[in-house]
């Protein structure tokens, strides 16, 4: 493995920093808005359709026709 | 490894700088076609990583699509369910990371490591950013092929622990493969294209399938079905959601290749050029060295023969005796010493393509086969096998020795045997397409038998006949003999009918064609409420009874439940004593 002229260059490059604790918070911080923003989408989404509904699979009011007595 | 490595580099020193250029540059459908075998290597111990992290995103999203379509929720409601897909897309990062990590670490033996949060905060950022920048330059069709390399690539930087990345990173390494990565979007559409309409046409024949052979009648099997279907938005989420889900892990071990190959650029040791075309130059080598071994012996056989018949036909010069035998020894040794070296390369070269780095890259390579390739090869030997039959059985059906080509009737003569097939076949498509025909003859028959027998029981109870075309005792009367001929729901409806009539005989209703059985029901409580005697005796049972009365009706008329005599005859007196009551 040594040998392999990639593993030493590899080893030859300084490694990753490891985060501070505040750049971890800000990192756990912003993947929280990323997801809160995520969420947002999906409410958002889920209210537009809710409110253009389409009458697909929708046979009530072919019922409520037929009803006449 | 050691002794691998030179043969390549020296064939690459030897071709021309441009060579050089283009053998480093790993074209887009060169990257699918390793993505594909790649995922096809790791499907039976990996796919289900993918499968599972995203199933639950596209298994909640469905339903709530159709369901918010239909209902009207609460904030709080839709709060929960945009609550559950951010949960379900979390779940579908975090396994997919998983399953590129571990694709990654199966092909090219790179570390694992855990995800943490921190790891899944930065790459849910880096993916939110890059997958808003894509959607918002979505016309420009190289602006979100960019920004979706880019974001592949954050998924597989994100849990490097050797080397730190950054959000510019992943966009200065998408844009190394820029071209590459437009074409590669360009080149997938056909693909997508494929599963689509694959996907449409299941939708659409599986229900007439099911109607035609096992008689399931769907809503979907009717001409109908068909217009809502193409009308529903949640068939066309679903169909796409599929073929995403067909699609996309190809992609994903597409973009593992790329990355690697990029990787292995960036870091100045040629992958591709170097080690991975091994497994597949081995074959060619190995088909070199086999022509020219092969080729040897021959041409010494040829020389061993020239020489006898140089011996015969001349007088051996005593002078060119000594001098021959020396320079084919040493000739014969340096064959010998070139041959061990390259039985040596051989041999290393075979060692070398055998670990596990190199499996993806060539889908021939010999490699355990795992229970998917058996079965693929079970299904593939099967179809074969069912193929050749289907082959011979035409063979045997054509004539032998007949030519159709006009003019050259060389050797052709029918047999008699073949005359049999022929005539056989004939016979049977002719009672065949008899049967077909007497068949269909008679359901006409039946089907102009049936319509005036149906007239003629039913004449005034269809949809369209109103209660006040006859009177109270008519329709009772109408429902007794329609008990007593069997036709229960026609009974049924003629009770039905005779409630009406009665009520409206009695001005607790207007009789009109376009009102429901809610509008009767409301108009009768209303004038119940306000009658006289209301003040002094409620009997609020009364529009209970009524409310009753008409959902058994609905039940049995539109909802097909199933009747038994008693249940008619008792409806009957009900509707008489509830009539005798008002």
């Amino acid at each position: 493995m040594l040998a392999c002229p990639p593993c030493l260059r590899r080893l030859a490059r300084p490694g990753a920093r490891s985060l501070s604790i505040i750049g971890r918070f800000r990192q756990v911080l912003a993947g929280v808005t990323a997801l809160a923003c995520v969420l947002g989408l999906f409410f958002a989404l889920l209210r537009w359709r809710m409110n253009t509904p389409k009458q697909h699979l929708n046979f009530g009011h072919v019922l409520e026709e037929r009803l006449p007595g | 490894m050691r002794e691998a490595a030179p043969a390549p580099s020296s064939s690459h020193q030897a071709g021309s700088p441009h060579t050089r250029a283009r053998s480093i540059q790993l074209s887009p459908l060169e990257a699918l076609e390793r993505g594909f075998a790649l995922f096809r290597s790791t499907f039976p111990r990996e796919a289900w990583r993918y499968y599972l992290g995203a199933a639950p995103l596209v298994v909640c999203f469905i339903p709530m699509w159709v369901v918010n379509g239909q209902i009207r929720l609460s904030d709080g409601a839709l709060f929960t369910e945009a609550a559950l897909l951010t949960g379900g897309y979390l779940l579908r990062v975090w396994m997919i990371t998983g399953y590129v990590q571990h694709v990654r670490g199966r092909a090219f033996g790179t570390p694992m490591s855990k995800a943490s949060g921190v790891t899944l905060g930065r790459l849910l950022t880096w993916k939110v950013m890059l997958t808003v920048a894509g959607l918002s330059t979505l016309p420009s069709i190289a602006g979100p092929a960019w920004f979706y390399t880019a974001c592949e690539f954050a998924s597989l930087d994100a849990q490097d622990r050797i080397e730190r990345q950054s959000f510019t990173g992943c966009l200065a390494l998408a844009g190394q493969w820029f071209g590459g990565s437009v074409l590669l979007f360009l080149a997938l559409l056909p693909l997508w294209i494929a599963v689509w309409l694959n996907g449409l046409i299941v939708a659409m024949v599986v229900p007439q399938l099911l109607h035609s052979i096992f008689g399931v009648n769907t809503l979907l099997s009717t001409e109908m079905g068909v217009y809502s279907l193409v009308e529903s938005s949640a068939f066309w989420v679903s169909l796409f959601a599929g073929t995403w889900l067909a699609v996309d892990p190809v992609i994903k071990c597409t973009f593992v290749i790329v990355y690697q190959h990029l990787r292995s650029r960036r870091e100045g040791d040629d992958l591709r050029g170097l080690l991975a075309t091994l497994p597949r130059d081995r074959h060619k080598k190995a088909q070199l060295i086999a022509s020219s071994t092969a080729a040897t012996p021959a041409a010494g056989t040829l020389l061993v023969l020239a020489a006898v018949l140089a011996g015969i036909a001349l007088s051996l010069p005593a002078r060119a005796a000594p001098v021959a035998p020396v320079r084919s020894t040493v000739q014969a040794v340096d064959d010998s010493a070139r041959e061990a070296r390259i039985q040596r390369l051989r041999q290393a070269l075979d060692q070398e393509s055998q670990r596990a780095i190199y499996r993806w890259h060539d889908a021939d390579h010999p490699s355990p086969p795992t229970w998917f390739d058996k079965l693929l090869a079970k299904i593939g030997r099967s179809l074969d096998r069912a193929w050749k039959r289907l082959q011979s059985f035409l063979r045997k059906l054509w004539p032998r020795g007949l030519n159709l080509s006009a003019g050259s009737a060389t050797g052709g003569f029918w047999q008699l045997k073949d005359l049999r097939v022929w005539l056989t076949l004939i016979a049977l498509v002719t009672v065949a397409a008899g049967g077909v025909l007497v068949y269909l003859r008679q359901r006409r028959q039946t089907a102009t038998l049936s319509i005036p027998l149906t007239l003629a029981s039913i004449p005034d109870l269809s949809d369209s006949a109103a209660a006040s075309e006859r009177s109270e005792d008519e329709w009772f009367a109408l429902a007794s003999r329609l008990e007593q001929e069997g036709d229960l729901r026609s009974a049924l409806r003629a009770a039905y009918l005779a409630l009406l009539a009665g009520l409206a005989q009695r001005k607790w209703l207007t009789i009109r064609r376009d009102r429901t059985n809610r509008e009767y029901l409301n108009e009768f409580a209303r004038r119940w409420s306000r009658r006289p005697q209301a003040s002094l005796e409620a009997r609020k049972e009364i529009p209970e009874k009524l409310r009753g009365s008409l959902r058994q009706f609905d039940r049995v008329w539109y909802g097909s439940y199933a009747l038994t005599p008693e249940a008619v005859t008792l409806y009957r007196q009900d509707q008489r004593e509830f009539l005798s009551h008002v």
